[in-house]
């Protein structure tokens, strides 16, 4: 519940300007679990978290599990096949932009002004980089 | 590790903090305006822009906690720097940026508040101020951490110093002394981290030999030097998550929902210098796994039974690192620390104003707010942020983990924020209530996703998850919602939508 943890630990230390004196240079030095915790709120907060977790938690993995199972399934040659497609969409797209929109604002329209060259240089190592690494 | 310094060492420390301090300050004598505080008086060349995005959005905590993931979990973490940033820097700097733009808007939430209504610029406006709030704290708390081990320094005091040097530029200069020290802090921060990088490569006998190295240990396992892991329960980093929810969902809610991001792209001088800034940061992008997570894998080539992971730079640098050059992987420390601080801290109070102030007292009065106005309350905001996020940081001291923290903090606002943008922008049945209902549904759904997450999906990086559910969850609730309201007037939609901005280019071609 490391999630749930971060959750009501937030909202715990939002509620530090509201502590006592004391409590705030308690909190600040020590490490230690055992000092009372500062409130209700907090409380409520672990509440409603523990309570969502016991009834819709249950329910939610059981809709969930046979996505991750599906997805388990799946060859690692397609999770390289999207994340190339994911690089490659990006730079095709910006290759279908407008030439006025992608030099709006350029002192001028020098080619190595055009923005479409830049998006390109920048993709491309990507590109190498999960060929080579990726699988 | 304070007493492996020597003289010099402290010296080079000393001379950064004061350099950062004059550059930060010289911008003052530019800070005529409220415009001139927020957005650097919308001046800002596109490599400034580029090389602060960059260092504004890398912090301490990922040279500290993302190298200590990278020495656990191998290469896997360049993703989020590699695949989790530059498909949403494309689509930023050529989508988002040129609308924000040329709305002459200062602030996101301000953009939504055009396009949607008053409750979503403000409920967006109070969940990024709470992010910002929360993660400056954590950041100066992690300041502490790092001063007591480097300077033996008490971490109340380490805070309160933190909190003056970057306060007194950030006050007195604005964004452009922000923009223009993290120009400086990024050039400190790669050549004292390629400084560990060399060395560590020297002492490993390079490429090879860490691989030889860490493979030889028996917990290593054949994806530690892979981008892409199977989607199983053994993995914290399943490709699914990687591709779909780093690639797509997370980094653009990420890029063109955080303030402390896109602000920068908001102060450019020309809309051209603003996507050019954007691409700049993708090339940069390129360099931080290779700088940062690469010196955690070889800390586990020669130190591999590091406790807790988190130390493995601090190792690292104590064994390899000679007297001087020290000095200068500190002050790329410091750097880094400094450059996310200063950051958060403008973009909070920018939101602070621009979207809270600015509304309720054109309302009271019937006048905009005068410039002088503006900058004096700006300026006063900011010191009172600086305050509080001072005096919330020691609470962090009871955290077990501020990676998980503040991921789970970006997750609230990734996935609902980007959807009520793409429809808002791509869809003109998008109706205010619709954006509306869609924001504030996103937001409830992240809350009990995270507090419950994992119990209900399979890797123990639930945030990932969180993060696509909410996304299409918004999307749906606004496209239901907007179908049972009544359309917004087409004169409201005139420089919102993509049709209208699209339409315009074509009439100037």
């Amino acid at each position: 519940m490391a999630n749930g943890y971060c959750v009501v630990r937030t909202a715990e230390a939002l509620l530090f300007l509201a502590a006592t004196p004391e409590t705030v240079a308690r909190q600040a030095v020590s490490q230690d679990d055992s000092q009372p915790r500062t409130p209700l709120i907090v409380e409520a907060v672990e509440a409603l978290s523990r309570w969502l977790a016991e009834h819709l938690g249950p329910p939610l993995h059981t809709l969930h599990h046979p996505i991750d199972v599906w997805l388990g399934q799946v060859p690692m040659w397609v999770a390289m096949v999207c994340c190339m497609g994911l690089f490659a969409a990006a730079v095709l797209w910006v290759w279908t932009l407008k030439r006025s929109f992608i030099f709006r604002g350029a002192p001028d329209q020098a080619w190595w002004r055009d923005l479409r060259i830049w998006a390109t240089v920048v993709v491309l190592p990507y590109i190498l980089i999960y060929l080579l690494l990726g699988r | 590790m304070s007493q492996s310094l020597a003289s010099i060492d402290y010296i080079i420390i000393a001379v950064y903090m004061l350099g950062v301090l004059f550059v930060g300050s010289y911008f003052s004598r530019y800070v005529h305006s409220a415009g001139d505080l927020f957005l650097g008086g919308r001046s800002l060349p596109f490599w400034a822009i580029g090389m602060s995005m960059v260092v504004s959005d890398i912090g301490a905590t990922d040279l500290i906690n993302g190298a200590g993931a990278a020495y656990d979990r191998g290469l896997a973490q360049a993703n989020f720097d590699w695949i989790g940033s530059v498909p949403a820097l494309l689509l930023a700097a050529f989508l988002f940026v040129p609308y924000y733009w040329r709305t002459g808007v200062y602030t996101l939430p301000e953009f939504l508040g055009r396009r949607y209504n008053g409750l979503t610029r403000w409920s967006l406006a109070s969940v990024l101020l709470l992010f910002m709030a929360v993660t400056l704290s954590i950041l100066l708390w992690t300041s502490a951490v790092f001063m007591k081990e480097v300077l033996d320094m008490p971490p109340l005091v380490a805070i309160w110093i933190t909190a003056l040097v970057v306060g007194i530029y950030t006050v007195s200069g604005g964004m452009a002394a922000v923009v223009m020290t993290d120009v400086m802090q990024l050039i400190i921060m790669f050549v004292g981290m390629a400084a560990l990088l060399v060395l560590g490569f020297w002492e490993v006998g390079g490429i090879s030999g860490l691989v030889t190295d860490v493979s030889a240990q028996p917990d290593t396992t054949a994806d530690y030097f892979r981008l892409l892991h199977p989607h199983n329960e053994h993995t914290e980093y399943p490709w699914t998550g990687m591709v779909f929810s780093l690639g797509i969902v997370m980094s653009t809610g990420y890029y063109v929902g955080n303030q402390a991001v896109m602000q920068r792209a908001l102060g450019a001088r020309t809309e051209w210098d603003a996507k050019a800034g954007v691409l700049t940061a993708g090339l940069f992008k390129m360099a931080i796994p290779l700088l940062v997570f690469v010196p955690g894998m070889i800390a586990r080539a020669i130190v591999p039974d590091i406790e807790p992971h988190d130390a493995a730079i601090p190792a690292l640098i104590n064994l390899l690192m000679p007297t001087g050059l020290k000095g200068l992987v500190f002050a790329a420390f410091f750097a880094a620390l400094m450059s996310s601080v200063d950051s958060y801290l403008n973009s909070c109070v920018t939101i602070f104003t621009g979207d809270f102030f600015r509304p309720i007292y054109e309302k009271v009065t019937g006048r905009p707010v005068p410039d002088r106005t503006g900058m004096i309350l700006g300026r006063s905001m900011t010191a009172a942020v600086l305050l509080f996020a001072a005096t919330l940081a020691p609470v962090f001291s009871r955290f077990e983990t501020l990676y998980d923290v503040l991921q789970t903090l970006l997750s609230l606002f990734q996935g609902p924020t980007l959807a009520i943008l793409l429809l808002g922008i791509f869809w003109r049945r998008a109706t205010a209530w619709g954006g509306c209902a869609g924001l504030l549904v996103g937001f409830c759904l992240t809350f009990g996703l995270n507090a419950i997450g994992d119990a209900v999906f399979m890797s123990d990086s639930s945030y990932l998850y969180v993060a696509v559910w909410s996304f299409l969850v918004s999307l749906a609730v606004t496209v239901v919602v907007s179908l049972m309201t009544p359309s917004d007037p087409p004169e409201k939609l005139t420089g919102l939508v993509y049709r209208s901005v699209i339409t315009k280019d074509a009439a100037e071609d």
